[in-house]
């Protein structure tokens, strides 16, 4: 297994990396399209704006890489922005609407008020397998902006701000996305990673 | 979403100290040791604040951000200190924090650089700080850098033009001991209905609950008092339990 995280400027590369050392899992940070081509696991991290990050990715080629080894099984794990840059369309800085990967399909779009701190995920889902045990524990969100899905069957988990159902854990075969920081959300973030990445999910 | 319980840690030229009202210090430890203890004991959020970074202009200290980060550490962390630029914001997310905390200082080129930063990081990841006293029943705002104080009403039409998340409330007058001032929002709630983070004398039980019935208020800021006890933190959400985050194990 290759996991690469992939760098932009913005993102919390370090928290993500020694989350990863924690959990023994193997990694190299990597911010060139030729040394991503090599990943069999690649890592979207957190931080940043849905324009900034794919106006970055789009300029050092990355973006195609990602998309074509997406198309091809590679897994791809977006965390917070990380995920929101896997939705077709995304409008966060400006309000026209700027093209995502379009690896899951729907739109990324403004909250009234921040979600930030820790909130529980819930599920509907019957499909859940070892998701199960991370029903109801409570994980660090950080967003304004969250994915209005086109098709709710993807969303594994979700959880509440205020009055908009925010989905939390989409999983659309080897894509998974997590508005929140599990590398950030201690000992049952990392648990929840590892799981995800080990292929256990 | 439940309020969130900060651990601060005030950092001076490299150490960590026991502040009172930003006056005198005390050396506490290390900043990564301290820091790894409190995460262990399950505060919410730290944030780690040089105070002797943007007074001297020495820029953020990303060695010992660094070592906070690889040294066990799995909460979120919030950098405050030294902040002068853009770059200065993305290095430190960069190094290991998740959000940054920029003292509110009314220059145009402050508001125009608070904007251009939410634009590179987000604006969820950024924290508008600022340290308040009253006087006469008027909050006014003070500059830790030049000495100065300003009307906060004066200040509070500009804080609207700003792109962040939430303010960090500190209590000058207080900060180090046990009598933060509740008027102090009071206050600024009546000129600024904003999401705020309080800080600076808070340890007493009875001020916890009361600061808790505040919707506006979405986190308690303790410092010098979860240093101490191993077990502060978890002491203060078990007696708040169904207010504040119980840690989940697997």
């Amino acid at each position: 297994m290759s996991v690469a995280i992939l760098k932009y400027s913005s993102c919390n590369v370090a928290s993500l990396s020694n989350c990863l050392k924690l959990i023994k899992v193997k990694h190299y940070i990597c911010n060139s399209a030729k040394d991503l081509e090599l990943a069999s696991v690649i890592i979207l991290p957190g931080v940043g704006t849905f324009e900034g990050v794919i106006d970055e990715i789009k300029e050092n080629s990355t973006y195609d890489v990602i998309k074509k080894k997406a198309k091809n099984g590679c897994k791809i794990v977006g965390l917070c922005v990380g995920m929101q840059i896997l939705a077709d369309t995304g409008s966060e800085l400006i309000s026209t609407r700027s093209k995502g990967l379009g690896l899951i399909g729907g739109h990324v779009q403004k909250m009234k008020n921040f979600h930030t701190g820790w909130n529980h995920l819930n599920s509907d889902s019957k499909s859940l397998k070892n998701l199960t045990k991370f029903c109801n524990k409570s994980f660090y969100f950080n967003h304004l902006n969250y994915i209005q899905l086109n098709d709710k069957k993807n969303m594994k988990m979700y959880s509440f701000n205020e009055e908009i159902k925010i989905p939390s854990v989409v999983i659309n075969k080897n894509i998974f996305g997590f508005q929140f920081h599990p590398e950030k959300s201690q000992e049952i973030g990392r648990k929840l990673l590892e799981f995800c990445i080990k292929g256990n999910l | 979403m439940k309020t969130r319980l900060i651990a601060m840690v005030t950092i001076c030229d490299g150490m960590v100290v026991q502040s009172f009202s930003y006056k005198n210090y005390l050396p506490v430890g290390s900043p990564e040791i301290i820091c790894e203890n409190l995460s262990r004991w399950g505060a919410d959020e730290i944030i780690i604040s040089f105070i002797d970074r943007s007074k001297s202009n020495m820029g953020p200290n990303l060695k010992i951000l660094e070592k906070i980060s690889k040294n066990n550490m799995s909460t979120p962390l919030i950098y405050s200190g030294g902040i002068s630029s853009e770059q200065n914001a993305i290095d430190i997310i960069n190094s290991g924090a998740d959000r940054v905390a920029i003292e509110a200082i009314v220059k145009k080129d402050n508001i125009n650089l608070i904007n251009r930063i939410s634009s590179r990081i987000g604006s969820q990841a950024l924290i508008l700080s600022m340290t308040l006293f009253e006087k006469n029943n008027k909050l006014f705002k003070f500059n830790y850098i030049d000495g100065s104080s300003q009307l906060f009403s004066d200040f509070s039409e500009v804080i609207k033009l700003l792109n962040f998340s939430e303010i960090l409330l500190i209590d000058k007058e207080n900060e180090g001991s046990k009598n933060f001032n509740l008027n102090l929002v009071d206050l600024f709630l009546k000129n600024l209905d904003h999401r705020i983070l309080v800080f600076g004398g808070i340890a007493d039980s009875k001020l916890i609950k009361k600061l808790l019935l505040n919707q506006n208020i979405k986190a308690i800021v303790i410092g010098n008092s979860l240093n101490y006890k191993e077990i502060q933190i978890s002491n203060i959400k078990k007696k708040f339990k169904s207010l504040f985050r119980q840690v989940d194990y697997e």
